[in-house]
């Protein structure tokens, strides 16, 4: 080859690399998607507020534990019988960020300009408070104005709000959408809780407004009252089927119940992990509620009122014998109900008009607003077993059962103020039974039922309900004057810190 | 007149010329080399002229050449040899040329370059460095050549191994391109263990077979890797795989047949105390399935004791023998036949493969075949013509997870009370088809015998590694070269845990099915010219295209219907998906050398890369980068009249940017779908790093400078390089606030130093006619330093023990990156101690916990290989001892043997109580007992110090001894060859310090290095090879 050739021969090898060099299309990802509809987010949120892991070891492991609907002889693995500190205390906040907060901050900033989407982003934004209320109840100040949104707004490193401020930012927008909702603008888009009936969301949304005003009675009592105020005059929840939850299906793994799908793999009812505690089963049992047959059974399936029996808390293997020196096997015991709330379809259940009863039978009590408390509390017990029809055929409860047991006239018996607002947050109690973190929050705000702490050994926190979670360890080495500038406000990062609203 | 003078010596010339064609004899004889054995292929031709031949396999030559000429006999790599032509027939023995000035070395794209001319150190291995097999190639370094690391976790004969060169220097990947004849391959690795267990799916260059490989060559770092680009910030390993040679056919078998036991220093469990809790041997079942894998019984007394299966039996030590009535029957059988040779046109080989592994892990196993042509033929016009086609298949079935509970046979073995004879739990599966647990208590506590027959893996892997070049010569000074080449790779897998699983029940099953590969496209224009007679020029340029892709599908079923029936149509919910990627690289190079007087050596090189990786529609930044190198090399030796004890003197430096590539896909925000509810589908971001739209590749350079230096005719020779290696603009997935809805964010930030010497030492300490010693050392150190992380960000946690893990029994450890530190730190609580240094005691006798502090570093910085060979007559014994020093390991292993009071160190105080030795917070003796089990198992619980080890070792690495059968014997056979060889590796550890597992003991080949837990015990192997060269 002569050089003449040369020339032409490196002028191909030069295009044929050149041409190959429009790579723009290359780059696009094959697997995922570059955009989204907004429905597909909604529905991802409200879907996935649970997971197999939280379920097993926040909601029951910790929440149920720690108010006694629970107990185990297990240390690590339901820490919240013993008070334990572990690393599932932290694993919350970040699962929660990095699931469904991300994704609704998302579904906010993919509706916020949209008018085709006015109706899924007054949704999102009430879901959004929801979703958060849960997160700022366990850990009191977190990142929340700056949270979710680390690729749009590329703050990595989210500050941490005061409790005082996410409540107001929760309520304000929880108002906005509801203001926002109408029936005339197109529908919710991705609705699984309500299909889209805009009416229910106007009553979920007061009723969460009901519950977070509630929630701040002694922080900010005129703030609290106010809100309360305003969510009656809304409308809130006043039939059990204005229930919000998910209506889970079988089949596959990712729509199971999250809890029933974690009993169901890891054995849970065999191996006896979790019990219903005998603080509970007393309760049950002492009052004939006919909610022990949907709630409890033992392990080989009786569900004999009789054979029921409650696990004490704060005690493991080894130390079992001293409260219960007959202590046999955990298969004596009793668990949850297989057939009724671990059935693999079992709806997860949110906020209930139940709830929403109590709640008000305890406003007129304080004087918030008008009506007859009497007549709320009997609608909450009613709405409350009537909804355990939820649970399928072996969850419906007759109105014989629960007429006989309103006979009891516990309401009446309660002759003062202390004895019926103990008798409300008792209800409160047993009706929001497996939404542990309710459950929880409530007994740190009304101190109902009296709970007697476990004197577990081994306990660092011996005694001592914990009255909050700690935050994630990996926050102090990330994103550390952050979360030392909410300890320096809310007080030392420990299980007994009491966060803001929690001032009983 | 002056030009008919010229035409008449012309004619002169011609006319003896002539004379001499008349006055021809045949010259025969047989070249050997110094052993004796016949060298084929070997050039003999009749010096000024081009009258040649070359030597037959059996090295026999026949010529005809004009009487009274001189026939040159020459060879690459050994002296050439002068001697007159004669009747009589010619006995010519070759020696080795030690000095190997002319040595030529294949460097970066697959080009020969004499070793003299480069500007940086570089190690070539030849055959003979391939004796003692490993089942992964990679694994073969080990010990053999300074600056590089060789990391082989305790994962089984079918995992991957890990090598650095010269530190590590990016927190993404560290590990160096390979490149067999020209053609990059592909490395990828299918799954590795992490801190919740898994198993170690292998890796790429685990398939090639050392018997078809002729050399490999370490181009350390950036400098001599550099035309490499993007890929190069690791360094590179050319592989050239064997050719046939000139001269009659040759037919080689090679066998190796060897056993494996293991290694475990039962010195360090303790065998008094049995199965039990808090000092008491179990009373009844319960207490016996409460008590579990517990070994804080009662002193083994012969009484009778319930036994997990509810039978009583005496209560004494019948474990002792665990480890090796359940490890056994290992073996891996090696055979490789091969048939090459050629004429001056054609050169040919072929070459089948067979090796089989039996791993120490009972039904735990891998099959392996290769089969390769390498065909170079030499067509008309200047025009050359090679390719090469490798099939590769392997088997495994079987890998064996580690670090984890879950699947992990291992653990039991391990942790098991001394009361118990593991082969109790050989039925596997109890009456009604469930796992036999030890206790129904401890479900994730698998019984190996389950593990090993009833849990099932299996991966299957067909590959095909194929290149084709061209080359046309089209001058003196010109040529032309293209080239084709691919690795294409088809894996597929298949997991079951059976119905019956103790911690799953229900069990599940995945399949897997995987085509990935690489193909890159290369043309190189070359120019090499004599500028005047000092002067001379050789440079070419380059163009490359590479492609990268995977693809794969998985189905995944759970809960099995009908037992036994392991199928994913027999599971109550089925899933599956695909995913796949595609990484293009197109780039152009170009390389120049100058040489003055063959005595000093001018290099440049340049690569640009274009990368689709870093393409997307408006982005502004660029998605190309330049990668530049220099250097020099001065033969002093040659330049100057040095003293005759100094052979040989050569100073070198060079300099040299070079990167690593992107991962596509990474520059924007995507969404998946996932079940559909209802009749709504749910669909969130999946992004769980934000993406970087700016990201760029990281760049690390490199400079370094040595000198290689020879004494005494050779006999002594020093190579010795000093480095500098910076990354800069690391890509770090840096750990950002979940808060943010993401745990990580790409971001270009890191900086990390790598700096270190590496020092080679050979001579021949004895050299007599009989005897002669060759002994080598390499010696290198690293020092790393991470200088920057973000700014943001001053440590992360690169990895955490399985101990403590959420919040589970044993203190967590971490390797961390910290700046100002080196390179993975181990961190994890300490002991309070006193000014003095005693342990500070609480009032409750047990030590207080201190904070979270280094506790060493997981890489170790020092390593040191010392090969020698020992040749007397036709015996000869080499000998490879490696070892390292200055990294640690966090055991989990001994911490979990604390906890559950297998170790032979929680038997002080098991009667009365311990008492630690220490101070209380006063500074007064501590004097409080503490009862045994709660003492050790705080210890586990709280004290990462405790089980924090030097990991430095010396091991006696391979060893050979081969004896070579007496010619006059085989001849008869009609053979060439024989050999016999006594092999063995990791025979013998002569330096360890850390109790009950190998100082090697590892799960991964991240770059989380320095945790254990819970893997195969290390291997003991030998056996036998043969050779056979018919």
């Amino acid at each position: 080859m002569k050089s003449k050739y040369l020339f032409p021969f490196l002028t191909l090898l030069l295009t044929i690399g050149f041409l190959s060099c429009d790579f723009d299309e290359k780059n696009i990802n094959p697997n995922n998607s570059t955009t989204i509809e907004p429905g597909p987010l909604l529905s991802y949120s409200q879907l996935y507020t649970s997971n197999q892991g939280i379920s097993k070891r926040v909601q029951v492991g910790y929440c149920m534990m720690m108010v006694q609907q629970t107990a185990s002889l297990e240390r690590e693995e339901m820490a919240g019988d013993k008070y334990l500190e572990t690393e599932m205390l932290g694993v919350f906040f970040i699962e929660s960020y990095n699931s469904y907060i991300k994704n609704v901050q998302e579904l906010i900033n993919r509706t916020q300009d949209n008018k085709d989407f006015v109706n899924t982003y007054a949704v999102a934004l009430i879901w959004k408070s929801f979703l958060f209320h849960r997160i700022t109840d366990l850990y009191g100040d977190i990142p929340y104005s700056e949270a979710g949104n680390g690729y749009r707004t590329q703050i990595y490193y989210p500050k941490y709000d005061r409790q005082s401020e996410i409540y107001s930012g929760m309520i304000r927008d929880i108002e906005t959408g509801l203001s926002l909702l109408n029936p005339s603008a197109p529908g919710i888009a991705g609705d699984i809780i309500y299909k889209g009936d805009i009416e229910k969301w106007r009553k979920f949304g007061n009723s969460l407004l009901l519950r977070l005003g509630m929630r701040m009675e002694h922080a900010d009592p005129s703030f609290a009252k106010a809100t309360v105020q305003k969510a009656i005059k809304g409308g809130v929840m006043n039939d059990p089927s204005d229930i919000c939850m998910i209506q889970h299906v079988a089949g596959k793994g990712g729509t199971e119940n999250p809890l029933s799908a974690v009993f169901k793999g890891h054995g849970l009812v065999g191996s006896g992990t979790v019990k219903i505690s005998k603080t509970f089963m007393e309760r049950l049992k002492t009052t004939t509620d006919p909610r022990i047959y949907v709630y409890a059974a033992l392990p080989d399936g009786t569900t004999d009122f009789d054979k029921q029996k409650g696990l004490p808390n704060g005690y493991d293997f080894l130390t079992i014998y001293e409260a219960e020196p007959d202590y046999k096997s955990l298969a004596e015991y009793s668990t949850f109900n297989p057939t009724t709330i671990l059935q693999m379809d079992a709806p997860m259940v949110h906020l209930t008009h139940a709830e929403v009863e109590l709640l008000q039978a305890e406003a007129i009590l304080k004087d918030w607003i008008d009506g007859d408390a009497k007549e709320h509390y009997e609608n909450a017990v009613r709405s409350s077993m009537k909804q355990m029809a939820i649970y399928g055929e072996n969850g419906i409860i007759s109105d014989e059962r629960i007429e006989n047991y309103l006979a009891q006239n516990l309401y009446e018996k309660a002759k003062t103020l202390e004895a019926k607002l103990n008798l409300i947050g008792t209800e409160f109690w047993v009706a929001t039974f497996l939404n542990g973190y309710e459950s929880y929050a409530n007994w740190r705000r009304t101190g109902y039922p009296y709970l007697f702490p476990t004197l577990f050994d081994g306990s660092p926190n011996k005694g001592r309900i914990p009255r909050r979670f700690t935050y994630p360890t990996e926050e102090y080495s990330i994103n550390r004057e952050h979360v030392e500038e909410a300890n320096q406000h809310q007080g030392a990062d420990a299980l007994s810190t009491r966060i803001w609203w929690d001032k009983l | 007149m002056a030009r008919i003078i010229n035409l008449c010596v012309l004619l002169a010339i011609s006319f003896s010329m002539l004379r001499a064609q008349t006055n021809q004899i045949t010259v025969l004889g047989t070249v050997t080399d110094e052993k004796g054995f016949p060298m084929s292929g070997v050039t003999v031709q009749v010096e000024g002229s081009t009258i040649g031949t070359v030597t037959d396999a059996n090295g026999n030559f026949s010529l005809k050449a004009p009487r009274e000429s001189t026939i040159l006999f020459s060879f690459v790599g050994f002296v050439p040899v002068k001697r007159q032509a004669t009747d009589s027939p010619l006995q010519i023995v070759m020696k080795e040329d030690m000095i190997m000035m002319s040595e030529v070395v294949v460097t970066a794209l697959g080009m020969g370059r004499e070793k003299k001319a480069l500007a940086y150190a570089v190690t070539e291995l030849k055959e003979d460095a391939f004796l003692v097999k490993e089942s992964n190639l990679a694994a073969e370094l080990a010990g053999k050549v300074s600056g590089v690391n060789v990391v082989r976790p305790t994962t089984g004969v079918m995992g991957s191994t890990r090598i650095t060169i010269r530190g590590n220097g990016s927190f993404g990947n560290n590990q160096p391109l390979y490149v067999v004849d020209g053609v990059p391959i592909d490395n990828s690795n299918y799954g590795q263990p992490g801190v919740w267990g898994g198993v170690d799916g292998g890796d790429g260059i685990s398939s090639f077979n050392s018997d078809d490989i002729e050399s490999m060559t370490v181009l350390k770092g950036g400098t001599a890797a550099a035309l490499y680009g993007s890929r190069a910030a690791n360094g590179a390993i050319i592989i050239t795989t064997k050719r046939g040679v000139k001269g009659g056919v040759n037919v080689e078998l090679k066998s190796s047949y060897t056993f494996d036991r293991p290694v475990v220093k039962t010195s360090d469990f303790q065998y008094e105390y049995g199965q039990g809790l808090s000092g008491t041997a179990p009373a009844t079942l319960e207490m016996t399935m409460l008590s579990g894998p517990a070994s804080w019984g009662g002193k083994l007394d012969g009484s009778d004791v319930i036994r997990f299966d509810g039978v009583f039996r005496p209560y004494v030590a019948v474990g002792k023998k665990n480890f090796s009535n359940f490890y056994k029957n290992a073996w891996r059988l090696n055979n490789n036949l091969s048939i090459s040779g050629g004429d001056e046109n054609v050169l040919y080989r072929v070459s089948v493969g067979d090796q089989r592994y039996n791993d120490l892990y009972p039904n735990s196993k891998m099959g392996r075949n290769n089969a390769s042509l390498n065909l170079t033929a030499k067509l008309s016009h200047g025009i050359t013509f090679q390719t090469n086609v490798i099939y590769m298949r392997e088997r495994v079935k079987n890998r064996q997870n580690v670090n984890d509970y879950a699947s992990n046979g291992n653990v039991l073995l391990w942790t098991l009370p001394p009361n118990i004879d593991i082969r109790s739990l050989a039925p596997a599966v109890d009456a009604s088809g469930n796992e036999l647990l030890l206790s129904d208590a401890y479900v994730y506590f698998a019984n190996p015998y389950f593990i090993a027959y009833k849990r099932h893996q299996e991966d299957a892997k067909d590959r095909i590694f194929s290149s084709v070049q061209l080359q046309y010569d089209i001058n003196k000074n010109w040529y032309l070269r293209g080239r084709i080449g691919g690795d294409i790779i088809n894996r597929r897998s298949e997991n079951i845990l059976p119905k019956g699983t103790g911690y799953y029940r229900p069990g599940s099953i995945s399949e897997g099915s995987s085509y990935s590969g690489e193909v890159n496209a290369e043309a190189l224009l070359g120019f090499n010219k004599s500028l005047n007679e000092a002067w001379s020029f050789t440079s070419f340029v380059g163009w490359n295209s590479m492609m990268a892709w995977s693809e794969s599908i998985g189905a995944y079923g759970d809960r099995f219907i009908q037992p036994g029936f392991n199928v994913i149509g027999n599971t109550e919910t089925t899933s599956g998906g695909k995913s796949k990627w595609e990484n293009y690289i197109n780039s152009l190079f170009g390389q120049i050398e100058l040489s003055y007087n063959n005595l000093l050596f001018l290099t440049f090189s340049g690569r640009n890369d274009w990368f689709s990786a870093l393409s997307m529609k408006g982005k502004t930044t660029p998605n190309h980068i330049f990668y530049p190198s220099a250097g020099v090399s001065y033969l002093i030796s040659e330049a100057f009249n040095l003293p005759s004890w100094l052979s040989f003197l050569k100073v070198r430096g060079s300099w040299a940017q070079s990167g690593d590539s992107v991962s596509p896909y990474n520059l924007t925000l995507t969404y998946g779908y996932g079940e559909t509810i209802h009749g709504y589908p749910t669909g969130s971001i999946s992004n769980s790093t934000i993406p970087n739209p700016n990201l760029k590749p990281l760049t690390s350079t490199s400079y370094e400078a040595g000198t290689d230096v020879r004494f005494f005719n050779n006999r002594l020779g020093i190579d010795f390089t000093y480095y500098v290696r910076n990354t800069r603009d690391d890509i770090v997935t840096a750990q950002i606030s979940s808060a943010s809805g993401y745990s990580h964010a790409l971001v270009n930030a890191g900086k990390i130093d790598n700096r270190g010497v590496e020092l080679l030492l050979s001579a021949t300490p004895l050299e007599t006619k009989k005897i002669k010693w060759n002994a080598a050392v390499n010696f290198s150190y690293n020092k790393s330093k991470i200088v920057r992380i973000t700014d943001r960000v001053n440590s992360f946690i690169m990895a955490n023990s399985r101990t403590g893990a959420a919040g589970d029994e044993g203190t967590p450890a971490y390797i961390y990156q910290e700046v100002g530190e080196p390179y993975g730190i181990i961190k994890g609580s300490s002991y309070v101690r006193d000014e003095n240094g005693n342990i500070v005691y609480g009032k409750n006798g047990l030590p207080v916990k201190g904070e979270i502090k280094k506790l060493g570093v997981g890489v170790h910085p020092y390593t040191i290989g010392f090969g020698n060979t020992f040749t007397f007559s036709r015996f000869s014994l080499y000998l490879l001892v490696d070892s390292k020093f200055g990294g640690s390991i966090f055991s989990g292993t001994n911490d979990m043997a604390y906890f559950l009071g297998t170790h032979v160190n929680t038997l002080q105080g098991r009667e009365n109580g311990v008492i630690g030795k220490g101070v209380k917070m006063d500074g007064t003796p501590n004097e409080v007992a503490v009862p045994a089990m709660d003492y050790y198992m705080y210890i586990a619980n709280n004290i990462a110090e405790e089980f924090v080890y030097d990991a430095s070792f010396i091991k006696l690495r391979e060893i050979a001894l081969s004896y070579d059968l007496p010619k006059r014997f085989i001849a008869k056979m009609g053979l060439s060859q024989i050999s016999l060889s006594l092999v063995g590796r990791n025979l013998h550890t002569f330096y360890s310090k850390i109790p009950m597992v190998d100082p090697e003991s590892g799960y991964t080949i991240g770059n989380e290095q320095g945790l254990e837990q819970w893997g195969l015990p290390a291997g003991r192997n030998w056996g036998f090879n043969l050779y056979i060269h018919f």
